[in-house]
Protein backbone atom coordinates (compact mmCIF):
# COMPACT_ATOMS: atom_id res chain seq x y z
CA UNK A 1 0.00 0.00 0.00
CA UNK A 2 1.30 3.62 -0.94
CA UNK A 3 0.42 6.66 1.66
CA UNK A 4 0.46 10.02 -0.21
CA UNK A 5 0.79 13.06 2.27
CA UNK A 6 0.18 15.99 0.03
CA UNK A 7 0.81 20.28 0.97
CA UNK A 8 1.17 22.92 -1.00
CA UNK A 9 5.51 23.02 -1.78
CA UNK A 10 6.34 19.59 -0.16
CA UNK A 11 8.56 21.17 2.39
CA UNK A 12 7.05 21.43 5.76
CA UNK A 13 3.58 19.90 6.59
CA UNK A 14 3.80 16.59 4.25
CA UNK A 15 7.55 16.55 4.82
CA UNK A 16 6.85 15.88 9.19
CA UNK A 17 4.01 13.93 8.08
CA UNK A 18 5.58 11.37 6.53
CA UNK A 19 8.32 11.68 8.75
CA UNK A 20 6.21 10.90 11.89
CA UNK A 21 4.36 8.57 9.49
CA UNK A 22 7.69 6.36 8.93
CA UNK A 23 8.81 7.22 12.64
CA UNK A 24 11.86 9.21 11.87
CA UNK A 25 10.33 12.22 14.23
CA UNK A 26 8.98 10.92 17.91
CA UNK A 27 5.12 10.84 18.58
CA UNK A 28 5.59 11.33 22.60
CA UNK A 29 7.24 14.55 22.03
CA UNK A 30 7.66 18.06 19.90
CA UNK A 31 10.90 17.61 18.22
CA UNK A 32 13.85 20.14 18.88
CA UNK A 33 14.91 22.81 16.19
CA UNK A 34 17.93 20.42 14.78
CA UNK A 35 16.00 17.32 14.59
CA UNK A 36 12.93 18.84 11.94
CA UNK A 37 16.35 20.51 9.90
CA UNK A 38 17.80 17.19 9.64
CA UNK A 39 14.94 15.65 7.79
CA UNK A 40 15.64 15.10 4.29
CA UNK A 41 13.71 17.57 1.84
CA UNK A 42 12.18 19.72 5.14
CA UNK A 43 12.88 23.37 3.36
CA UNK A 44 14.58 21.97 0.62
CA UNK A 45 12.18 21.35 -2.09
CA UNK A 46 13.22 23.16 -5.01
CA UNK A 47 10.23 24.91 -6.49
CA UNK A 48 11.11 23.40 -10.16
CA UNK A 49 10.23 19.71 -8.18
CA UNK A 50 7.36 20.99 -6.90
CA UNK A 51 4.52 18.21 -7.95
CA UNK A 52 7.19 15.50 -7.99
CA UNK A 53 6.13 12.45 -5.28
CA UNK A 54 9.43 11.45 -3.12
CA UNK A 55 9.31 8.36 -0.84
CA UNK A 56 10.14 9.16 3.10
CA UNK A 57 10.37 5.89 3.96
CA UNK A 58 7.89 2.70 4.87
CA UNK A 59 6.13 2.20 7.68
CA UNK A 60 5.71 -0.70 10.26
CA UNK A 61 3.43 -2.48 8.63
CA UNK A 62 5.75 -2.58 5.27
CA UNK A 63 3.44 0.28 3.73
CA UNK A 64 5.63 2.64 1.76
CA UNK A 65 5.12 6.60 2.81
CA UNK A 66 5.57 9.25 -0.02
CA UNK A 67 5.04 13.37 0.27
CA UNK A 68 4.30 15.86 -2.31
CA UNK A 69 3.31 19.36 -3.12
CA UNK A 70 0.70 20.32 -5.41
CA UNK A 71 1.05 24.11 -4.97
CA UNK A 72 -2.33 25.83 -5.12
CA UNK A 73 -3.93 22.95 -7.43
CA UNK A 74 -4.58 20.07 -4.97
CA UNK A 75 -8.36 19.84 -5.27
CA UNK A 76 -8.23 19.79 -9.34
CA UNK A 77 -5.15 17.45 -9.25
CA UNK A 78 -6.30 14.86 -6.83
CA UNK A 79 -9.61 15.12 -8.78
CA UNK A 80 -7.00 14.22 -12.04
CA UNK A 81 -5.09 11.49 -10.05
CA UNK A 82 -8.18 9.75 -9.19
CA UNK A 83 -9.57 9.57 -12.50
CA UNK A 84 -6.04 8.68 -13.79
CA UNK A 85 -5.94 5.78 -11.21
CA UNK A 86 -9.09 5.02 -11.49
CA UNK A 87 -8.66 4.39 -15.70
CA UNK A 88 -5.29 2.33 -14.78
CA UNK A 89 -7.08 -0.01 -13.32
CA UNK A 90 -5.48 0.54 -9.37
CA UNK A 91 -7.40 -0.73 -6.91
CA UNK A 92 -8.24 2.35 -4.57
CA UNK A 93 -7.63 0.59 -1.18
CA UNK A 94 -3.79 0.15 -2.97
CA UNK A 95 -3.52 3.74 -2.01
CA UNK A 96 -3.99 6.70 0.45
CA UNK A 97 -3.92 10.23 0.27
CA UNK A 98 -4.19 12.50 2.97
CA UNK A 99 -3.59 16.28 2.97
CA UNK A 100 -1.60 18.07 5.22
CA UNK A 101 -1.36 21.13 4.22
CA UNK A 102 -4.39 22.60 6.90
CA UNK A 103 -2.46 21.73 9.87
CA UNK A 104 -0.07 24.74 8.43
CA UNK A 105 -0.39 27.73 10.76
CA UNK A 106 0.61 31.69 9.81
CA UNK A 107 4.07 31.27 10.84
CA UNK A 108 5.12 28.25 8.85
CA UNK A 109 3.57 29.66 5.58
CA UNK A 110 5.72 33.05 6.79
CA UNK A 111 8.59 31.04 7.14
CA UNK A 112 8.73 29.43 4.04
CA UNK A 113 8.06 32.18 1.70
CA UNK A 114 11.31 33.70 3.73
CA UNK A 115 13.19 31.08 3.08
CA UNK A 116 12.19 29.95 -0.33
CA UNK A 117 10.84 33.13 -2.09
CA UNK A 118 12.95 35.68 -0.67
CA UNK A 119 15.81 33.18 0.22
CA UNK A 120 16.15 34.67 3.53
CA UNK A 121 16.51 30.63 4.42
CA UNK A 122 18.08 30.77 8.11
CA UNK A 123 15.41 33.45 9.86
CA UNK A 124 12.45 31.67 7.26
CA UNK A 125 13.63 28.02 8.41
CA UNK A 126 13.57 28.70 12.24
CA UNK A 127 10.05 30.25 11.80
CA UNK A 128 8.65 27.17 9.64
CA UNK A 129 10.08 25.07 13.08
CA UNK A 130 8.49 27.30 15.34
CA UNK A 131 5.60 27.02 13.54
CA UNK A 132 5.73 23.57 12.86
CA UNK A 133 6.41 22.77 17.15
CA UNK A 134 3.08 24.46 18.08
CA UNK A 135 1.05 22.43 15.85
CA UNK A 136 3.05 19.43 16.49
CA UNK A 137 0.60 17.89 18.24
CA UNK A 138 -1.90 18.24 15.73
CA UNK A 139 0.27 16.21 12.53
CA UNK A 140 0.98 13.38 15.45
CA UNK A 141 -3.25 12.87 16.23
CA UNK A 142 -3.40 13.09 11.67
CA UNK A 143 -0.64 10.42 11.53
CA UNK A 144 -2.64 8.17 13.90
CA UNK A 145 -5.60 8.76 12.56
CA UNK A 146 -4.32 7.54 8.91
CA UNK A 147 -2.78 4.56 10.81
CA UNK A 148 -6.21 3.64 11.96
CA UNK A 149 -7.84 3.49 9.26
CA UNK A 150 -4.89 1.81 7.21
CA UNK A 151 -5.86 -0.87 10.07
CA UNK A 152 -9.67 -1.01 9.15
CA UNK B 1 -1.17 2.28 -21.90
CA UNK B 2 -2.75 5.77 -21.30
CA UNK B 3 -1.87 8.72 -23.77
CA UNK B 4 -2.62 11.81 -22.31
CA UNK B 5 -3.12 14.82 -24.99
CA UNK B 6 -2.53 17.81 -23.09
CA UNK B 7 -2.48 21.85 -23.41
CA UNK B 8 -3.54 24.63 -21.09
CA UNK B 9 -6.98 25.15 -22.92
CA UNK B 10 -9.20 22.05 -23.31
CA UNK B 11 -9.73 23.37 -26.86
CA UNK B 12 -6.61 21.12 -28.75
CA UNK B 13 -6.66 17.98 -26.80
CA UNK B 14 -10.17 17.76 -27.13
CA UNK B 15 -10.15 17.84 -30.45
CA UNK B 16 -6.69 15.85 -30.85
CA UNK B 17 -8.99 12.91 -28.76
CA UNK B 18 -11.52 13.42 -31.55
CA UNK B 19 -9.80 12.89 -34.06
CA UNK B 20 -7.24 9.88 -32.00
CA UNK B 21 -10.57 7.80 -32.01
CA UNK B 22 -11.27 8.55 -35.11
CA UNK B 23 -14.83 10.71 -34.72
CA UNK B 24 -15.36 14.03 -37.17
CA UNK B 25 -14.13 17.14 -36.45
CA UNK B 26 -16.34 17.46 -33.16
CA UNK B 27 -14.56 19.58 -30.40
CA UNK B 28 -16.94 18.39 -27.50
CA UNK B 29 -17.91 15.17 -28.91
CA UNK B 30 -17.27 13.08 -25.12
CA UNK B 31 -19.19 15.71 -22.97
CA UNK B 32 -23.08 15.24 -22.18
CA UNK B 33 -25.05 17.89 -25.07
CA UNK B 34 -25.27 20.90 -23.23
CA UNK B 35 -23.46 20.28 -20.27
CA UNK B 36 -20.66 22.82 -19.34
CA UNK B 37 -17.47 21.32 -17.56
CA UNK B 38 -15.41 23.14 -15.33
CA UNK B 39 -12.27 22.20 -16.62
CA UNK B 40 -10.51 24.06 -13.25
CA UNK B 41 -12.09 21.37 -10.90
CA UNK B 42 -12.01 18.70 -13.83
CA UNK B 43 -8.90 19.42 -15.65
CA UNK B 44 -8.55 15.16 -17.05
CA UNK B 45 -11.68 13.93 -19.14
CA UNK B 46 -11.27 10.24 -19.88
CA UNK B 47 -12.54 10.23 -24.54
CA UNK B 48 -12.25 6.70 -24.58
CA UNK B 49 -10.41 3.61 -25.80
CA UNK B 50 -8.76 3.38 -28.83
CA UNK B 51 -8.21 0.56 -31.50
CA UNK B 52 -5.12 -0.28 -29.95
CA UNK B 53 -6.75 -0.66 -26.70
CA UNK B 54 -5.09 2.34 -25.11
CA UNK B 55 -6.87 4.87 -22.99
CA UNK B 56 -7.13 8.44 -24.67
CA UNK B 57 -7.73 11.07 -22.43
CA UNK B 58 -7.86 14.96 -22.48
CA UNK B 59 -6.30 16.93 -19.67
CA UNK B 60 -6.31 21.82 -19.39
CA UNK B 61 -3.64 22.53 -16.88
CA UNK B 62 -3.89 25.97 -17.54
CA UNK B 63 -0.43 27.38 -16.37
CA UNK B 64 0.55 24.63 -14.56
CA UNK B 65 1.51 22.11 -17.02
CA UNK B 66 5.02 21.12 -15.14
CA UNK B 67 3.34 20.45 -12.06
CA UNK B 68 0.90 18.50 -13.70
CA UNK B 69 2.89 16.19 -15.66
CA UNK B 70 5.03 15.82 -12.77
CA UNK B 71 2.31 14.92 -10.46
CA UNK B 72 0.68 12.16 -13.05
CA UNK B 73 4.24 11.01 -14.17
CA UNK B 74 4.48 10.18 -10.40
CA UNK B 75 1.87 8.61 -9.63
CA UNK B 76 2.36 6.34 -13.15
CA UNK B 77 5.77 5.62 -11.65
CA UNK B 78 4.59 4.75 -7.99
CA UNK B 79 1.84 2.70 -9.25
CA UNK B 80 3.67 1.19 -11.74
CA UNK B 81 1.64 2.26 -15.29
CA UNK B 82 2.49 3.95 -18.49
CA UNK B 83 1.70 7.09 -19.70
CA UNK B 84 3.02 8.66 -22.70
CA UNK B 85 2.38 12.48 -22.81
CA UNK B 86 1.22 14.78 -26.39
CA UNK B 87 2.06 18.48 -25.55
CA UNK B 88 0.13 20.50 -28.15
CA UNK B 89 0.63 23.58 -26.76
CA UNK B 90 4.92 22.74 -28.18
CA UNK B 91 3.25 20.80 -31.22
CA UNK B 92 1.25 23.25 -32.48
CA UNK B 93 4.65 25.72 -31.75
CA UNK B 94 6.55 23.59 -33.17
CA UNK B 95 5.12 23.41 -36.19
CA UNK B 96 4.54 27.23 -36.61
CA UNK B 97 0.44 26.30 -37.53
CA UNK B 98 -1.07 29.11 -35.96
CA UNK B 99 -0.46 32.38 -33.72
CA UNK B 100 -1.87 31.42 -29.82
CA UNK B 101 -3.93 34.67 -30.43
CA UNK B 102 -5.92 32.82 -33.10
CA UNK B 103 -5.82 29.38 -30.80
CA UNK B 104 -7.60 31.84 -27.61
CA UNK B 105 -9.75 33.79 -29.33
CA UNK B 106 -10.85 30.54 -30.76
CA UNK B 107 -11.10 29.10 -27.06
CA UNK B 108 -13.00 31.80 -25.70
CA UNK B 109 -15.14 32.42 -28.31
CA UNK B 110 -15.66 29.46 -30.36
CA UNK B 111 -18.90 30.18 -31.57
CA UNK B 112 -16.96 34.09 -33.17
CA UNK B 113 -13.84 32.38 -34.30
CA UNK B 114 -13.77 28.42 -33.68
CA UNK B 115 -14.96 27.63 -36.75
CA UNK B 116 -11.95 29.76 -38.74
CA UNK B 117 -9.43 27.68 -36.34
CA UNK B 118 -10.64 24.50 -36.73
CA UNK B 119 -9.96 23.23 -40.26
CA UNK B 120 -6.70 24.29 -40.40
CA UNK B 121 -5.50 23.13 -36.89
CA UNK B 122 -7.87 19.60 -37.58
CA UNK B 123 -5.82 18.91 -40.79
CA UNK B 124 -2.52 20.18 -39.28
CA UNK B 125 -3.27 18.07 -35.84
CA UNK B 126 -4.22 15.42 -37.72
CA UNK B 127 -0.80 15.03 -39.92
CA UNK B 128 1.14 15.65 -36.48
CA UNK B 129 -0.76 12.75 -35.37
CA UNK B 130 -0.20 10.90 -38.06
CA UNK B 131 3.56 11.24 -37.92
CA UNK B 132 3.29 10.44 -34.32
CA UNK B 133 1.99 7.66 -34.91
CA UNK B 134 4.19 6.21 -38.25
CA UNK B 135 7.21 6.86 -35.70
CA UNK B 136 5.59 4.87 -32.93
CA UNK B 137 5.06 2.26 -35.84
CA UNK B 138 8.98 2.12 -36.45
Amino acid sequence: MNIIYYCFAGAHASVVASAIHCGLLPGDRVPAFGEFVDLPYYDRTAPRLIGTPYLMGQDEYGHRVYFLGLWDQRKPLMAAVGVLLATAGVDERASLFQDAFPLINFSTKIGGLLSKRYRLTNLGRRMTVWGMQRQYPAFVAMVADVKRKLQQ
Amino acid sequence: MNIIYHAKRPYLPLLACALHLGLNNEAEPFLPAGQRRDWRTEPLLVAGSDSDGATVCCLAHGRHGGLYRRTLAGMAGIFSFSLAWVDLDREIAAHGLTAQLRVFLADRWPAAFGHRLLPRITADLRASLLARRREDCR
